[in-house]
């Protein structure tokens, strides 16, 4: 009986210092270079209302990018272009990556199935932590193999950790 | 010429060019028509490169990693718009990703034909 277990492929994370945006997101070009198109329009939404809040957003969501690219372990950059790594809002506002395009098959190439992140400010920090999880299956020949660190889901979905 | 001269010397992307002052600033006067030469594009990259504040007072070469510079992603990124600016280029995203140094960005602006 085949099992489906999920272990941690890696993980990232970066501060930054907000004020760094200050000028620089005042260049379409650049914003365009590390953003998605639907970051930055949120990005100017915000900034009409409240610029020290727009900035602390746009720090944010460059530390959640950076620790994604840490977490994908020393893949080349050009793989991992900042536009595709976008860093959407739930409905209860907790940030979610959704990566596009290229990106994304590369995750899928390395079975790459849930990505958690997590991003806080503190005056003029902002900072972010990503962990990636990868899915195995196994096959009972080689569940003998299993690794700490892993989550195996059985046939009927029931998680335990792996010993 | 002289007036993209003018406009680059004005307005180059200054995030973090708050080292130029007017007594830095200089008129430059490159022939227009044709490939830039070596020398030139060396020579403005490096200006471009030392002009950024966390390298100013550093000695800038043409050898010069961003990392040695102590740059990191972020100022990488602000490094490049600045040379896309000096250059009139849009340097693609995948290209942009590969450079990390000096001698890479002059490489990539002097087989890009369009660089002016």
């Amino acid at each position: 009986m085949s099992k489906v277990l999920y272990k941690i492929y890696g993980i990232g994370n970066d501060i930054v210092k907000i004020s760094r945006f200050s000028k620089n997101s005042d260049n379409e070009r650049f914003l365009r270079r590390a953003f998605h198109q639907q970051e930055i329009d949120r990005f100017y939404h915000l900034k009409t209302v409240n610029q020290e809040k727009a900035l602390q957003y746009l720090a944010g969501r460059w530390a959640a990018k950076e620790s994604v690219y840490k977490a994908f372990r020393g893949i080349d950059r050009s793989r991992l272009p900042f536009p595709n790594i976008k860093i959407a809002s739930r409905d209860d506002g907790s940030p979610v990556v959704e990566l596009q395009d290229s990106t994304m098959e590369l995750a899928n190439q390395l079975n790459i199935a849930n990505i958690h992140l997590s991003i806080s400010h503190d005056e003029d920090y902002a900072i972010a932590n990503v962990i990636l999880e990868e899915k195995l299956i196994l096959d009972q020949q080689h569940q003998q193999r299993q690794t700490d660190h892993c989550f195996i889901t059985d046939d009927i979905g029931n998680n335990s950790r792996s010993k | 010429m002289f007036s993209r001269a003018i406009r680059s010397a004005f307005t180059s992307y200054t995030p973090s060019m708050m080292a130029r002052t007017s007594a830095q600033t200089t008129f430059r006067y490159y022939s227009a028509g044709g490939a830039l030469s070596e020398g030139e594009v060396s020579e403005r990259v490096l200006d471009v490169v030392s002009k950024y504040d966390k390298c100013v007072g550093k000695k800038v070469t043409p050898a010069s990693t961003f990392s040695e510079l102590g740059l990191d992603s972020l100022d990488s990124a602000d490094v490049l718009v600045a040379i896309e600016e000096e250059f009139n280029i849009e340097i693609p995203d995948d290209e942009a990703d590969k450079i990390n140094s000096c001698k890479e960005t002059i490489s990539y602006i002097r087989r890009t034909p369009t660089a002016k």
